[in-house]
């Protein structure tokens, strides 16, 4: 009877025990299983390589950055059989030579762990990751519109974001510090960019958004985002006549 | 392999060498970060075998003794000599570097204001065996001609040694020229670069 009662003591300690859970002060993540440099053949602007700029940069990856000014070099990628399909942005990391931005995206967020913890998780990622790069497109092709289409193109932004887009993440993130799953993603990384990128052309969007409000407050104070928002990093300066120009000769873009 | 987490706390200390064998060997880990307040509280201290952090995980394999993390790193990575007799120098190199880190941890903790000067005073005694192993070798390394934990052992007691007394290895130049060359190997110098690593304290105390 009593070696009965000992052993069920014992046995519900030694479970307790297990589930006690502490609060650790803080965790760190260690990745050296990068064997070389991450380079980033782009223009010197913002446009598409932008989002792979943050998501590297809260992944805590340092990369160095190639920027293309005139034509002819251009031209040497595509005649060097650099460029999957003739276009950038170009990423070269872990000996690939990658294109396509959502793919390069895609890469990152996974090694880095920053695409959930399984496959229903990833897929709420994506929903959300693909909605805030449709908004962050708009505000894209702003700099290669004329001035009235470009009018246009702004209210429609500020319409679509604060009737489509910015009430889905309000409602995301009521009660949830983020986006899926409890922990950081690349869509919480889009979320920051998105919503900065709005407040640069309306800077009182987030106004009637208290939870997103909240939620970018929190994401600077990370210290990778914070070191990100500080002058001297790798974050572009939205886009000025000099980008303009230089896509268009590099390209040969006609308007 | 793996996924490696290791948990313990906000020092250099134990978890030392390991960290640096971890970057070395292309690794990416985890780290739990234990705050002291929160240690003595003892409801993770009861779940430790030894009642002693750092503890270590490798998948389910849960360890503590951070020899005992060291060698099993060992074993995982082939950093532990190339055979039997090989594994045998390496173990006999490793625990003479346990036993000059028990000395340092005593004068640390125990010693330090009234017992630093005698202990630097006292260091080229220590010194010189390693110094004569390393020598003899002519690797560069404690045995064999690759790296092994005993070398990342080693490596990171002397950078300890090097923030107490800056000029102790300058009469010892296998030893200088072992800690120049493994400080240059890539990945152990982007980890001593790192902010994580440089803002670390060597030990608990905050003496160094």
């Amino acid at each position: 009877m009593l070696s009965i009662k000992t052993c069920t003591a014992f046995c519900t300690r030694i479970s307790v025990m297990e589930t006690i859970v502490f609060s650790p002060l803080h965790t760190v993540n260690y990745n050296f299983t990068m064997s070389g440099k991450v380079v980033l053949t782009y223009f010197n602007g913002r446009g598409k390589m932008e989002s792979i700029r943050w998501l590297l940069a809260v992944a805590g990856v340092e990369f160095e950055e190639v920027n293309l000014t005139k034509r002819e070099e251009y031209l040497k990628l595509l005649s060097d059989g650099e460029l999957m399909y003739e276009q950038v942005p170009l990423v070269e990391i872990d000996g690939m030579k990658l294109v396509q931005t959502k793919a390069i995206l895609s890469y990152i967020a996974a090694k880095y762990h920053l695409y959930g913890k399984d496959l229903k998780e990833r897929v709420m990622i994506d929903m959300y990751a693909e909605g805030l790069r449709d908004l962050m497109e708009m505000i894209m092709v702003l700099p290669f519109l004329s001035p009235d289409a470009k009018k246009t193109k702004l209210d429609e932004i500020k319409s679509k974001a604060t009737s489509r887009y910015l009430p889905v993440f309000e409602k995301a993130l009521a009660g949830s510090q983020y986006l899926v799953g409890n922990q950081l993603s690349c869509a919480d990384v889009h979320l920051v960019e998105a919503t900065l990128m709005l407040e640069e052309k309306f800077p009182t969007i987030l106004s009637e958004f208290p939870a997103l409000k909240a939620f970018q407050a929190r994401m600077k104070s990370l210290p990778a985002i914070d070191k990100f928002l500080q002058p001297g990093s790798k974050r572009k300066p939205q886009p000025d006549d000099v980008y303009t120009k230089t896509v268009f000769e590099v390209l040969n873009l006609k308007i | 392999v793996g996924p490696y987490t290791i948990t313990y706390f906000a020092v250099r200390g134990r978890c030392g060498a390991l960290r640096i064998m971890l970057a070395d060997q292309g690794q990416e880990w985890k780290e739990v970060v234990v705050d002291f307040p929160e240690w003595m509280k003892g409801t993770l201290k009861s779940t430790c075998v030894f009642g002693q952090l750092p503890k270590f995980q490798d998948g389910d394999l849960v360890l503590f003794q951070s020899n005992a993390i060291l060698r099993h790193l060992g074993r995982k990575h082939d950093a532990y000599g190339k055979d039997g007799d090989e594994a045998a120098l390496v173990d006999m190199m490793c625990d003479g570097v346990e036993d000059f880190r028990l000395k340092y941890v005593k004068m640390i903790y125990q010693e330090y204001d009234t017992g630093k000067d005698t202990y630097i005073k006292d260091l080229p005694n220590h010194l010189d065996k390693f110094e004569a192993v390393l020598a003899k070798n002519k690797t560069g390394f404690l045995v064999g001609n690759k790296s092994s934990f005993a070398d990342y052992n080693l490596f990171d007691l002397l950078l300890n040694h090097l923030v107490l007394s800056s000029t102790c290895l300058d009469s010892f130049p296998s030893l200088k020229s072992f800690v120049e060359k493994m400080s240059a190997r890539p990945k152990i110098k982007a980890f001593l670069d790192s902010e994580a690593y440089k803002k670390l304290p060597i030990n608990g105390n905050g003496k160094q």
